[in-house]
């Protein structure tokens, strides 16, 4: 299903000689295409060169960009305008494609991307039970802490967030199932199509797809009363202005947010005001230096670490911390 | 006696053939009415909801009848197929296949063929704006149709019936 979702987006050749190389599409990361240039893949990690059938580098044309083009907009670019301003667009099982071109400037601003010449196909993997260890820290009482995911890029944590939404919604040992209602801004948490949930967001699951986030969140409070709110990636002065509106319509919060570590979020203009006043209370740091989706540390509201994937040290960089409790995985 | 039902016959054929003929006229009005009508339906749809073209054909399949619905879910099949194949080609090959008996005239035909070169690729605004046109153009072959209907219609009754009588007048 996988693998044919994600041939399905290449130009015909190409297509094949990824059929013959690439066996394992579980493990398959990233497909980078750019014009005149060999074709990458990323599998468990490491980068491979795509060779053609006399074992020389695949070269990507520029025909084979303008077909990927088609397939992965459906042969509709106009319906992606929104999309294509940012530089990427979702697909059916919520593979990012990211472009890189011309920008199309309006007013200072991007309005489009033209002359696209770099094509980058990033693979959502679904992992259910990669949260399973981390709600003794995220509950208590059968209730969810208000949590904030930091992470740097491509590190885990929309698919940590998928599995913690699935599994509030659908209730497990620490938490009765919970009425969960997601933004998916970037249809990446539930990789919606025509309105389908592709991944497992349990059965108490609300999904509002291609929704500005705080505009989204406002939106679902008033329609869909959820008991849980799950955003990803949030940032903007709207974004947490909207999540202190959930907060105080009795929501609980699950957000994930961009960072290295709790103290360069704390840095950040408007949601280290949010941190400041100990909103979030509780704050799971993915390491970004191991494996993916390798939790660093997790903290409370006061920077108590609740637990450390390095040892006893206070090494996840947020400062303030009173003690520890170092708590090993179930 | 068989003078008489010879020439019932060449008149009655004759009226018919003329009569074959205005209708035809009527049909291509009626045809291009329902295109007209399919057109507005895949503007709205795209303008509403920004779907993507298989969507919007799919979509508007529902609200059509055949032979327009099979063409619209033929080509949302060959979309889905991802065959190496552009647009354009997609929309002209299922025309040229669905919408082959269409009651229109050629012209026509060449200009709804048309439409799939300026559909797919170009930002909203611009998709509009190309199915705008066609519509214009159709509106503008209904416009120039229904003018000489009536007068093309009765022409072709008359020449029937006149043909017949002219034809059984030489025989006999």
């Amino acid at each position: 299903m996988k693998e044919e979702c994600i041939l399905s987006l290449l130009p015909g050749k190409l297509r094949i000689q990824m059929q013959k190389i690439v066996k394992d599409y579980e493990k398959l990361q990233e497909i980078k295409v750019r014009i005149e240039k060999p074709v990458f893949y990323f599998q468990d990690g490491r980068e491979y060169m795509l060779k053609d059938e006399w074992g020389r580098p695949y070269i990507a044309t520029k025909e084979e960009v303008r077909e990927l083009l088609e397939y992965v907009s459906h042969y509709s670019l106009y319906a992606y305008e929104e999309e294509m301003r940012q530089g990427f667009l979702t697909v059916e099982g919520g593979h990012r494609i990211g472009f890189a071109g011309q920008a199309i400037l309006e007013g200072g601003h991007v309005k489009n991307l033209k002359y696209i010449s770099s094509v980058n196909i990033r693979i959502a993997h679904e992992v259910m039970g990669c949260a399973d260890w981390i709600f003794p820290y995220i509950t208590r009482n059968r209730s969810l802490f208000h949590t904030l995911i930091v992470s740097p890029p491509g590190q885990g944590k929309t698919t940590l967030l998928r599995d913690i939404v699935r599994q509030i919604s659908e209730g497990n040992t620490y938490i009765s199932g919970k009425t969960v209602g997601i933004v998916d801004e970037r249809s990446e948490i539930g990789g919606c199509y025509q309105g389908v949930a592709q991944n497992h967001v349990g059965m108490r699951t609300d999904i509002l797809d291609a929704c500005p986030k705080a505009e989204g969140m406002i939106m679902l409070i008033r329609s869909m009363t959820p008991e849980v709110v799950a955003v990803d990636e949030i940032g903007t002065a709207q974004d947490v202005h909207a999540i202190e509106y959930a907060m105080h319509c009795g929501c609980k919060m699950l957000a994930t947010v961009h960072g290295e570590s709790m103290q360069e979020v704390k840095r950040k203009p408007v949601l280290g005001t949010l941190i400041k006043q100990k909103r979030f209370e509780r704050y799971i740091v993915l390491s970004g230096e191991g494996k993916v989706g390798e939790v660093g540390g997790i903290y409370d509201d006061r920077g108590n670490t609740l637990y450390s994937f390095v040892g006893q040290s206070n090494t996840a960089g947020y400062t303030g911390m009173a003690g520890d409790e170092k708590c090993g995985k179930p | 006696m068989w003078k008489a039902i010879g020439a019932f016959l060449i008149l009655f054929s004759a009226s018919m053939e003329g009569t074959r003929h205005a209708h035809k006229i009527r049909e291509e009005y009626e045809e291009l009415q329902k295109i007209r009508y399919l057109i507005s339906l895949l503007k709205s749809e795209i303008c509403y909801a920004r779907s993507s073209l298989e969507e919007v054909f799919a979509s508007v399949a529902e609200k059509c009848e055949d032979p327009y619905r099979n063409w619209l879910l033929m080509m949302r099949n060959e979309m889905r197929c991802k065959k190496e194949k552009r647009f354009v080609k997609i929309w002209q090959e299922s025309a040229d296949v669905c919408l082959v008996g269409l009651m229109i005239s050629r012209k026509e035909k060449e200009n709804l063929k048309e439409v799939g070169a300026r559909l797919g690729n170009l930002d909203l605004k611009m998709q509009i704006r190309s199915l705008e046109l066609y519509e214009e153009k159709v509106e503008e072959s209904l416009r120039q149709i229904q003018k000489q209907m009536y007068t093309k219609m009765r022409l072709y009754y008359l020449m029937g019936i006149m043909g017949g009588i002219l034809t059984v007048v030489l025989l006999i």
